[in-house]
């Protein structure tokens, strides 16, 4: 702090002078979004998006109509498909060939007459369209009382997929179902009136500037038209973004643009004004954040937040991606601290870790067999996988101790076939149910839905909903107190002489620990870990999956715990806990923001899979010397 | 000691020819997947052995097919290197079925019969590797997913893919046949770019990303009836429980469509009697009812990669018998298909040039309205 | 040899015994002609004899070297496209696309050895990370490059409407580079009392056909006269020279079994590529021999020591990568010429994964991988995969198992040799970094 260099200084003045910019013009633009300014631009994007759509849009609309004439009649008729499509295209050629329109030049028009035309059918399609609202949610609430509305269902604790009924509770989408009945009321129909009264006005002031287009091409508008004017709920920003995607045209110039841009963006612009303090105070408190958290770390952090602002910039929902985030860092957070205990008894990172997780597998089968459900399946699973992987995990903890210095290369070919070794198993394993077997024939299924037994029990546990984000408090709490009775194992005796054994087994020895025992009770540790890691994993995800599925995961918590500033031979719960965030979050928010960046094509993947592990293994080369790791 | 080793082995070999026993009339040989790859495929191959021990040899390609293409082709190599194998089947036949069949042939078995079914390479190649190649028809479900699509009224169908698969020829065709008649149907159609199994999230990263992309998507399209559709089969399994409780999502087909395609998995269906697809689509039409998505979801009405081992298995016999009129028998063929797939409308595939093949068929199902299954 | 007893030849030779027991047991059970085994065991010799012996040179300089193999493959594969775009066919267009591997292949190399140095300590995940970056590009090139920003004219390199190189490339057909190298020259052999063409097998026209038995007997009469000049010039011990005489003999009687005789009516010894991967057994024996060679022994065996003693560690292991991923790329481009055709998007993935496995059953350790164990445990493991899948679907009946199993004992049997490696104890250290080398740690 004290020693800052010259050039830094001017550095930081700049981007904190390019900050407040932002951050005023963003709040102003934010401000104003009610004011006349705003008012003004959005009724002359009106005009132009109008304008453009009766106009240039005749021809377009004209033909579309034309296509899907030709594309109903051919589905009426039974067609094929390319039957169909060629009749679609002939349809269009045939529009393309039968109408001619001559372009007006929208600047040169007197737009008065429409602009009033425009304003008053705005008032009327508001009333109506909050009438609509208004008498929709009457009638909803009508229907509550219902017993149809809340679980068409008897909800019986071994229904087949009560969990995913559910989630069907969240979504708004489901209105469209129980609207089904709904019938327009008298007062609605009344307003509709009033529009179509109003449209027919602004028709008239249409055809002054279009005098070649008919009534029938004016009635062809009608739906596009009023539903561009006003739409239920309609902010500035919304109708800023349907006009310009109607309108197809600028539709301001020069100053005016500019002003309309800083209200639409306004949000955006605090949101790189906020960006651009972080990176001030990134940049000047470089030296203690690099101390803390090492190069990568920081390297990768802030990779994670321009992923944030963009997926902010570009409108998107920041709050699901961010819960995502919170959901695949809940279910695989288990799996990566049982690397842990592994890279602290010495036997360095557990690649092994399938054999846990089959363990945690073997407890949600025997779950599924013996018909237990909820809290209680749940329960069983992991003690049975935690039993069966304390076994497992001494008998590998045995033969690990046989192979001191050398467990790593020996323990991948160990956990990969026994993973082989398994799908054999899981061919001819005696169990009975018939949702586990194949649908035709012996031997269980590769995917085994939790539906039945624990689905999102964690997940939906004191879940809830804080600024649009939906928390998954459960399994975040479960997260937590797998790491802290971790953290508390390691302040215990045992803990504690299980870390001398790992850093110095020779002084461990000589100090009078048992050096084989501690390396077996941190591997049974890590294995019961990734028996219940498993458990938490499939609850969350829905399905529990055998045959090949265990084999990646043991590399993918090595990468979390590794890229959260783990070595092989040190290893903390901070670095589970930043790594899995770090890793799990580049992933989630990486492909939806690719997407957005680059729609409709293929390479955005290509172009995540660089850009997501290009960072990180320039992140890896900062970490110097590898004392940090 | 290395000397003595030699010696050891070629003992071993000695005995081991001992062994070799000498069995009358001819044997077809059928590879396909194991049962975690694909159950029906394996499922027919195992039937046909139960109803044949003698005549039917069965092995299994690997998992990992793409990397240990090697091995694929050694297990056709072993196949042909018994002199009473006169036909293979393979089904699917995955990359490494060209070079299997190719060096098949470089060991002078001009008798044998090769059959590919559900082949993945160059069409142009597989045809000139084969003597009869089968295709569930991926081009023509272009077709028949969006009749399904526009009978529903879907207004916005999703295509799940990535640069991976877009560079095989069978997705590309069905890509664009689906996005041309989503075009003339006035459908809209969007390209949605998933995550590639194999980089660094693995399979599970890919499936929870469509876990999590199928709410979003609904968000985007709030109110709109949206079409789901993925090229890829591990991610089956979460696209459709994400489409199950979304209450305006739909989906159409299966990547491989049939009706044991994860089907049972995400709705918790138990076994039902081997070879009998009514009772597998009333089990999962009466699991939809639950769900109130019976007319959210279809599919095909027969495992159509079964049908396929059995058509194979059937020509095989066929042509072994002298009852075909050479390799290529397109009547003998077509007969047997009507008798093993009832409703199957059968062609021959054409490539993006307007090549045509003359022994490459194609097999197309009509799609199953699950409302006709449900029972309760 | 002077002390030669059981007991320490059992122990020292323990997995090879292991795995020979095994090729035995599941070569009884599996029911598979040893003239198809021989065939097959010859031919996956062939393919992947050379990677396999790539492998030596960075064992003993103690590095990771599967991402290197794959890297080494992108270039071979890009080479390839660029051969099949020209339209250079046969041993030319291999030529070529060998000429374009080398730099490529060098510059991967030496990117990939550069930025592992700049991450000591963090090897693991920084190659594990790079194999997913390296693919990044190579789809990068694949997808969107080629066949797009540099267009391709070959027909069937590009499929209509698809974003870029198609998913198979055919090295058959009019490339001529199937069997570009394996078809220069073939031997196949003549057994008594029938003629070679009623056994069937490639017959190309640089075939050439001897006669079983009086090859055996040159071959054998060769062996026993070397042996004999050499026991005379005292350069082997008299137990090696009875070893070799009564190999000889026996071999000689052996043949005479129309059984024996069996075996090899089906071989087709592609001369050529033999003779590529001898050249390579020698390339190693000299390099070893040479400074750079004693300067990668060094390091291999303790950096700091190496460091200490004045060798650029850093240098040393870039040199030992570049020279990893070239001829990683050639032993790729011998694979794919006698496969042929090349899976676009797969073919480099996992190329090693078994290299690696096969060099450590037959016995290497940094302190001596050699040529020979290299090709034991190639013919040992590549045996074992041949026998394995039929053998299990007769011990379990059921033909589902069969390839799980394979599976299970190409890792189990890795993993077993690692185990009974460090059991050995004194070796084992150096065994064990040479499978952490092995598995790209």
């Amino acid at each position: 702090m004290r020693k800052v260099p010259m050039i830094k200084k001017i550095f930081l003045f700049l981007i904190a002078g390019v900050s407040l910019l932002l951050l005023i013009a963003g709040v102003a633009g934010v401000l104003l979004r009610g004011g006349e300014k705003a008012r003004e631009s959005l009724s002359a994007l009106r005009l132009e998006a109008t304008l453009r759509i009766t106009g240039k849009g005749a021809m377009q609309a004209y033909v579309d109509a034309a296509k899907k004439e030709a594309s109903d009649r051919a589905r009426a008729e039974k067609k094929t498909m390319s039957e169909l499509r060629e009749a679609v295209s002939k349809a269009e050629q045939d529009a393309l060939a039968s109408m001619s329109f001559d372009d007006v030049d929208i600047s040169m028009i007197d737009a008065a007459p429409v602009t009033r035309a425009i304003d008053s059918l705005i008032q009327a399609r508001m009333a109506y369209v909050n009438e609509e609202a208004a008498a929709q949610q009457a009638y909803l609430a009508q229907l509550t009382p219902d017993p149809m509305e809340s679980s068409p269902q008897e909800p019986l604790p071994d229904e087949l997929g009560e969990g995913m009924i559910e989630d069907i509770q969240a979504q708004p989408a489901d209105l469209t179902k129980k609207l089904e009945g709904f019938q327009p009321t008298a007062e609605m129909l009344r307003l509709q009136a009033e529009v179509d009264d109003r449209y027919a006005g602004l028709t008239q002031a249409l055809s002054l500037v279009y005098p070649n287009l008919s009534g029938d091409v004016f009635a062809m508008f009608k739906p596009a038209i009023t539903s561009l004017v006003y739409m239920y709920g309609d902010t500035y920003e919304s109708a800023y973004d349907r006009m310009l995607t109607s309108g197809g045209g600028p539709g301001l110039s020069g100053l005016d643009a500019l002003i309309a841009r800083v209200i639409r963006n306004g949000d955006d612009l605090i949101y790189l004004a906020v960006s651009l303090v972080i990176v001030c105070m990134v940049v000047l408190y470089n030296k203690p954040l690099i101390k803390k958290l090492g190069p990568p770390r920081l390297i990768i952090g802030s990779f994670f937040v321009l992923l944030c602002l963009i997926s902010l910039l570009f409108d998107m929902n920041l709050q699901a991606l961010l819960s995502n985030t919170l959901v695949r860092v809940g279910m695989n957070g288990v799996l990566v601290l049982a690397m842990v205990p592994a890279i602290k008894c010495g036997i360095s990172l557990n690649l092994g870790l399938p054999i846990g997780v089959i363990a945690g597998l073997l407890g949600g089968l025997l779950c599924i067999e013996y018909r237990l459900t909820g809290w209680v399946g749940f329960a069983f699973s992991i003690a049975v996988g935690s039993a069966i992987a304390a076994l497992f995990g001494y008998l590998y903890g045995l033969l690990l101790n046989r192979l001191k210095g050398s467990e790593m290369a020996v323990t991948t070919y160990v956990g990969y076939s026994f993973v082989s070794l398994m799908c054999i198993a899981w061919l001819v394993l005696p169990f009975q149910s018939l949702e586990l077997r194949w649908p035709m024939g012996g031997g269980l299924r590769n995917s085994l839905s939790t539906s039945t037994s624990f689905l999102r029990l964690l997940d939906n546990f004191l879940a809830f909903n804080v600024l649009g984000m939906k928390v998954p408090t459960g399994l975040l709490l479960f997260m937590g107190l797998c790491c802290y009775l971790v953290w508390l194992f390691f302040r215990s005796k045992t803990g504690s002489a299980m870390q001398a054994a790992g850093s110095n087994p020779r002084f461990a020895q000589a100090a009078g620990i048992n050096v084989d025992r501690m390396r077996i009770i941190g591997t049974v540790l890590s294995t019961v870990l990734g028996a219940v890691g498993i458990i938490v994993y499939n609850q969350s995800f829905g399905f529990i999956q055998l045959y090949n599925a265990p084999r990646a995961m043991g590399f993918i918590a090595a990468s979390a715990v590794l890229i959260g500033g783990a070595s092989t031979s040190k290893a903390a719960i901070s670095n589970v806990l930043i790594g899995s965030f770090l890793f799990f979050g580049v992933l989630t928010l990486g492909m939806p923001v690719a997407n957005t960046l680059l729609p409709q094509s293929m390479i955005s993947e290509t172009i995540r899979i660089l850009i997501s592990n290009g960072i990180i293994l320039y992140a890896l080369t900062k970490s110097g010397g590898g004392t940090r790791g | 000691m290395k000397k003595w080793m030699s010696l050891l082995l070629t003992l071993v070999m000695v005995l081991a020819l001992a062994s070799s026993a000498l069995a009358e009339g001819y044997k077809i040989a059928i590879l396909t997947g194991t049962v975690s790859q694909g159950e029906e495929e394996f499922r027919a191959a195992e039937n046909a052995k139960l109803a044949d021990p003698d005549g039917i040899v069965t092995d299994t390609y690997p998992d990992a097919f793409v990397a240990e293409q090697e091995t694929t082709i050694s297990k056709m190599q072993a196949f042909a290197s018994d002199p009473d194998v006169k036909a293979i089947v393979m089904c699917q036949a995955v990359p490494g079925a060209v070079a299997g069949f190719t060096k098949v042939r470089e060991m002078g078995r001009d008798d044998i019969l090769l059959i590919a079914a559900v082949p993945q390479e160059v069409p142009s190649l597989v045809s000139a590797a084969s003597d009869v190649v089968l295709y569930a028809d991926e081009a023509a479900q272009g077709d028949s997913i969006m009749e399904t699509c526009a009978n529903w009224g879907v207004e916005v169908f999703i295509h799940y893919s990535f640069p991976r698969h877009m560079a095989m020829e069978a997705i590309i065709l069905r890509h664009e046949r689906l996005k041309a008649n989503a075009e003339a149907l006035g459908i809209e159609f969007v390209d949605v770019t998933a995550l590639d199994p194999l980089a660094e999230g693995g399979m599970p990263a890919a499936q929870q990303f469509v876990l999590e992309d199928v709410p979003a998507q609904m968000e985007k399209y709030a109110g709109k009836k949206v079409a789901f559709f993925s090229t890829n089969c591990g991610t089956q399994e979460a696209l459709q429980p994400a489409v199950l409780a979304q209450p305006n999502a739909y989906y159409p087909q299966p990547c491989c469509p049939s009706p044991y395609h994860k089907f049972f998995g995400t709705l918790s269906i138990p076994q039902v009697e081997l070879g009998n697809d009514v009772a597998a689509l009333t089990a999962i039409a009466d699991a939809l009812v639950k769900h109130d998505a019976v007319g959210r979801f279809s599919t095909w009405p027969s495992p159509v990669n079964m049908a396929l081992v059995d058509i194979g298995v059937a020509y095989a016999h066929a042509y072994l018998d002298g009852q075909t009129n050479g390799r290529n028998d397109t009547e003998a063929l077509k007969k047997i298909m009507d008798e093993v797939l009832p409703g199957v409308k059968v062609g021959n595939f054409t490539d993006a040039d307007g090549v045509s093949y003359d022994n490459f068929y194609t097999v197309l199902l009509p799609a199953v309205d699950f409302n006709d299954y449900v029972t309760k | 040899m002077g002390d030669w007893n059981v007991k320490t030849f059992l122990r020292n030779n323990a997995v090879t015994l292991m795995f020979v027991l095994l090729c035995v047991v599941f070569t009884a059970y599996s029911g598979m002609s040893p003239a198809y085994v021989a065939f097959e065991l010859i031919s996956r010799i062939a393919r992947n004899g050379f990677i396999v012996l790539a492998l030596i040179i960075p064992i003993v300089a103690g590095m990771g070297i599967n991402f290197a193999i794959s890297i080494g493959a992108m270039a071979a594969q890009i080479g390839l496209l660029w051969v099949l775009e020209w339209r250079i066919t046969g041993i030319t267009g291999l030529v070529v696309a060998a000429g374009i591997t080398v730099p490529l292949a060098t510059l991967f190399g030496f990117l990939a050895g550069k930025l592992l140095n700049k991450m000591k300590g963090q090897e693991m995940i920084g190659s594990m990370i790079l194999g997913f970056f390296a693919n990044g590009v190579y789809q990068l090139l694949f997808l969107f490059i080629f066949g797009n920003v540099i267009p391709l004219n070959t027909p069937g390199l590009v499929i209509k409407g698809s974003t870029g190189v198609a998913n198979t490339m055919n090295l058959s057909g009019p490339a001529q580079l199937l069997y570009a190298l394996d078809g220069l020259l073939r031997v196949r052999f003549e057994l008594p009392g029938s003629s070679p063409a009623a056994s069937g097998g490639t017959a190309g026209q640089n075939t050439f056909i001897l006669p079983l038995l009086p090859t055996f007997y040159v071959l054998a009469g060769l062996a026993a006269a070397a042996a004999l000049s050499m026991y005379l010039k005292k350069r082997v011990s008299l137990t090696k020279f009875v070893v070799i005489m009564s190999a000889a003999v026996l071999a000689v009687v052996a043949v005479q079994f129309p059984a024996v005789q069996s075996v090899f009516s089906m071989l087709s010894l592609p001369v050529a590529t033999f003779a590529v991967i001898a050249a390579l057994c020698l390339l190693n024996v000299v390099l070893l021999r040479t400074r750079l060679g004693q300067q990668l022994r060094a390091v291999g065996q303790n950096r700091t020591v190496a460091n200490a003693s004045g060798i650029n560690v850093d240098r040393t292991r870039i040199i030992a990568i570049i020279i990893s991923t070239v001829l990683a790329g050639f032993g790729q481009l011998i694979f794919l010429q006698n496969i042929g055709n090349v899976l676009t998007y797969g073919a480099h993935e996992q190329v090693g994964l078994y290299a690696g496995a096969a060099i450590l059953v037959g016995g290497a350790s940094i302190a001596r991988a050699t040529n020979s164990q290299a090709l034991l445990g190639c013919v040992l493991f590549h045996l074992l995969f041949i026998v394995a899948p039929p053998a299990a679907n007769t011990l379990f009946g059921d033909p589902g198992i069969g390839e799980y199993f394979r599976v299970f004992v190409s890792y189990g049997v890795i993993a077993l040799a690692l185990v009974l490696h460090v059991w050995k104890g004194a070796k084992a250290k150096k065994v064990i970094r040479a499978a952490k080398g092995a598995q790209g740690i």
